[in-house]
């Protein structure tokens, strides 16, 4: 298992998305679903950090990326406000104009590019863990 | 990665942006500034074509999908287009996951591109014709 660690600062998880390339590349892990990984990443951590702190506190996120049963599992545990993807309803897809609305377009790539995703709420706080075929199978 | 722009001079009715590396959250914000610059000097031109050459870019996320919707809405609002060229695999199943862009705004090669391009020249010559 490997495990990055992120202040709730825009720039540090921006360069916490190109580690866990660099992770995900030390685990063999498939170009295109690196980028499918990354992608699904990409929108959990803005949005945590972008919403999740209304009040601009510190805040520590973590990510455990790991390989289990032909698939690769992210776990993300932040210590921002409650926040369940799952809950904030399937995306219109209605065309590009209609579309700019903030969460509809990440919500739905998440929810696509992810086999499975569970949230859960604790008073540590969230925990989302992500599932993904991978597809090149397990290398270590 | 960062994010690579490089726009060619107007011209054959459309301007040409070639875009590369990452369009994400990290880059967004330097796309919109260059593609502001290039919608200024569009601004006197009669339903103006942008096409964003995306054969260079390996990557986007839903903060890039905003930026090219930002685009295409000004640019509607004009009477103009934004066209897409050559979106590699990994983009191309993005558009297709969030049905971001109308199928007919997305071109394979400069080939087809060129075709629907002649194809509106001419419906618009006729056009014009038909209202002398």
């Amino acid at each position: 298992m490997m495990r990055l660690v992120t202040a709730n600062r825009l720039d540090e998880v921006l360069q916490t998305l190109d580690r866990t390339d660099d992770a995900l590349q030390r685990m063999r892990v498939d170009h295109a679903l690196c980028a499918d990984i990354r992608l699904v990443l990409e929108e959990v951590l803005v949005n945590t950090v972008t919403h999740g702190y209304p009040d601009e506190r510190d805040g520590r996120i973590e990510l455990d990326l790991r390989h289990e049963s032909g698939e690769i599992v992210v776990e993300v545990r932040d210590d921002a406000e409650a926040f369940n993807p799952l809950e904030a309803g399937p995306a219109e897809l209605c065309g590009l104009d209609e579309r700019d609305r903030v969460g509809g377009w990440g919500i739905h790539l998440m929810c696509t590019l992810a086999r499975e995703i569970r949230y859960a709420r604790s008073e540590r706080g969230n925990h989302l863990t992500l599932r993904f075929f991978d597809t090149a199978g397990p290398s270590s | 990665m960062s994010i690579e722009l490089r726009s060619e001079p107007a011209a054959g009715g459309r301007t040409v942006l070639h875009v590369g590396g990452r369009l994400d959250a990290s880059t967004y914000l330097e796309f919109d500034a260059r593609t502001d610059e290039l919608l200024v000097d569009l601004g006197g031109t009669d339903a103006p074509t942008l096409v964003v050459d995306l054969s260079g870019l390996a990557y986007i996320s839903s903060a890039g999908l905003r930026s090219l919707a930002r685009i295409r809405k000004t640019l509607r609002a004009r009477g103009g287009q934004v066209l897409l060229l050559d979106p590699q695999p990994q983009v191309r199943k993005v558009f297709d996951i969030v049905k971001a862009v109308p199928l007919k705004e997305i071109f394979a090669d400069s080939r087809e591109l060129d075709e629907y391009l002649d194809h509106m020249q001419r419906k618009v010559v006729a056009e014009r014709g038909g209202e002398a």
